[in-house]
């Protein structure tokens, strides 16, 4: 079996803020200090979204922070780092999609893509995901031109319907890497079942690795990797160690799901290695 | 096995107009004529959603006096559940419009109307742009207006996750249950027109619920049958295939309801009439 690639998703994304938990980072040298401890667990890439020093809301301007986690955290270790193409979206779209090329080139080697539009059932974040069709292609094409290799989110089966006309269109070059977010409610669910339909479905030489939200994060996690998927952990998508107990850092999360691999006579890929894997090309 | 329902799609939809076929019925009394011609042939269901009277495009104004008209006229003709859209009417009208007019629409004497579950991507290009946006408070909302007015809504699903809304909708009692579950097989953007894809759906569904299927163009009747030797319900019609095989147009949706009636016919499945159909799905006789 390949070995097993883990995302540490540290900033908790948009949905995690300090009213939350306590313990998500917000400021630079906090997020930087949550990366390495991740980094030292075992964690081979770093997701990141740009965060409110202090309350941990979304960043209203984005790419200057993001730019400074990137150069932080390149010089603290070799981490692979991961950038949303989330956040900054009050922009008009003209403006969002300035922002987003420009995001494209602050020295990461992956930005996340969402594969579609989706509704969101939970207040306060109810309303709509919205990622179209041209968007996808245009931002792909950000990519492409800045070398930065896309992790396609999918939110249900049929957005991996979507990855793979995109790339019968040669909107993307395969073979691709998709993150599966498993979010359930308005998504598909974070079942095994689920997960087991959407492999049918993906063409056999793509990677792939799964997320899902707050208890079935470590399950599914395992899930993933028993199937030789790899996976994603983090405050973004989970804040509790167990039920009732909040994580106090991401690296615990990053080490429970080591452990599990361990366990499972599963080796977790160093950053080269998962380079390798995804075809990133030396740092 | 339940007796089949068969629902017509008769008008072809926000997609087909008569440049895609000549035979896309458009005036009110070629919509009325094809509605009594799928009841003769085995439709005890007709969804509708109102046309242009001459290009067979989506009604350009409001649909709901389209609509009124076409109920009236089907009642005066033949006995059949009637079941209108939800859609319509949303180009260059804010969705606080929509709105007004999904209320009023559930006023105009349709037993059942649709209801659309989650927003997605179109692939295809269409008026309203690249998202069909079906929020959580749209869909909320609209609910409550059907359940305050008798109208039974068909939950439209386009992906695995519109089910999950579904059970949430169930379970927070917005929807008395059992609901009734039209899959809406569009591929591309949603799930896929598979008998795979249909498996997984319908292990996800509460006991107990009815369910359909319709799929797109080619995909139309063997995905009927598949559903329909699965003990679940079909729709046919210009909305969803304008074919009756192979680079042949159907002449009428007619002839596409007796190709589902046949097979139902081989496999000794019985075909609901409308009072069948109001039965099963709890419907209130209009």
């Amino acid at each position: 079996m390949a070995k097993c690639i883990i995302t540490a998703a540290v900033t908790g994304g948009e949905p995690v803020s300090r009213e939350m938990t306590p313990y998500v980072p917000c400021s630079p040298e906090e997020i930087v200090e949550e990366t390495v401890k991740c980094w030292e667990a075992g964690a081979s890439i770093v997701h990141l979204h740009a965060k409110e020093p202090g309350t941990g809301k979304p960043a209203p301007d984005p790419n200057p922070l993001l730019k400074q986690y990137v150069e932080m955290i390149r010089d603290k270790c070799d981490i692979i780092l991961n950038v949303t193409t989330g956040g900054g979206r009050r922009a008009t779209a003209e403006k969002l999609d300035e922002m987003i090329r420009e995001r494209c080139h602050l020295g990461q080697e992956i930005s996340s893509m969402n594969m579609g539009s989706v509704n969101s059932w939970t207040r306060p974040y109810r309303g709509t995901f919205m990622n179209q069709v041209p968007t996808i292609r245009r931002w792909a094409g950000y990519m492409r031109e800045a070398g930065v290799k896309p992790e396609l989110e999918i939110y249900d089966t049929g957005m991996l319907n979507t990855s793979k006309m995109l790339a019968e269109e040669g909107v993307f070059e395969e073979p691709l890497h998709i993150q599966f977010v498993m979010i359930g409610r308005t998504g598909f669910s974070p079942t095994p079942r689920a997960l087991l339909y959407c492999l049918d479905e993906k063409p056999e030489d793509w990677t792939w690795s799964v997320c899902a939200l707050g208890r079935h994060e470590l399950p599914i996690g395992a899930v993933a990797m028993t199937l030789g998927g790899h996976v994603r952990v983090g405050f973004e998508d989970n804040i509790y160690i167990k039920r009732g107990e909040l994580a106090k850092s991401n690296a615990q999360l990053v080490e429970r799901i080591v452990t599990i691999a361990e366990a499972l006579n599963i080796e977790v890929a160093t950053p080269d290695e998962a380079r390798s894997i995804l075809g990133l090309g030396k740092r | 096995m339940d007796k089949l329902i068969v629902t017509a799609a008769v008008t072809g939809g926000e997609y087909v107009s008569k440049a895609t076929t000549p035979h896309v019925p458009s005036t009110v009394e070629e919509i009325v004529g094809e509605v009594v011609r799928c009841v003769e042939a085995g439709a005890s269901i007709v969804h509708l959603h109102a046309k242009d009277p001459v290009t067979g495009e989506p009604h350009s104004g409001d649909p709901n006096p389209v609509l009124r008209e076409y109920v009236e006229r089907i009642r005066e003709e033949v006995d059949v559940v009637i079941n209108l859209t939800t859609g319509g009417g949303r180009v260059g009208n804010p969705p606080e419009v929509w709105d007004e007019l999904v209320r009023a629409r559930c006023g105009l004497g349709s037993e059942m109307m649709s209801l659309n579950m989650g927003t997605m991507n179109r692939w295809a290009e269409h008026p309203t742009g690249k998202i069909f946006l079906n929020t959580v408070d749209m869909i909320e909302r609209w609910c409550g207006y059907m359940v305050e007015a008798g109208v039974k809504p068909e939950h439209e699903v386009y992906d695995t996750g519109m089910i999950n809304v579904c059970r949430q909708l169930a379970s927070k009692k917005i929807v008395p249950e059992p609901l009734h579950v039209q899959f809406v097989m569009v591929g591309r953007t949603g799930f896929l027109p598979t008998p795979k894809a249909l498996v997984y759906s319908l292990d996800q569904l509460p006991e107990g619920w009815t369910w359909s299927v319709c799929a797109l163009g080619r995909h139309q009747i063997p995905m009927a049958a598949v559903a329909m030797a699965m003990g679940g319900h079909v729709r046919v019609g210009f909305e969803d295939n304008v074919y009756l095989r192979y680079g042949e147009l159907a002449t009428s949706n007619a002839q596409l309801v007796e190709k589902v009636v046949n097979i139902a016919g081989e496999l000794d499945r019985s075909i609901a009439s409308p009072d069948d159909a109001r039965e099963m799905l709890g419907l209130k006789r209009p």
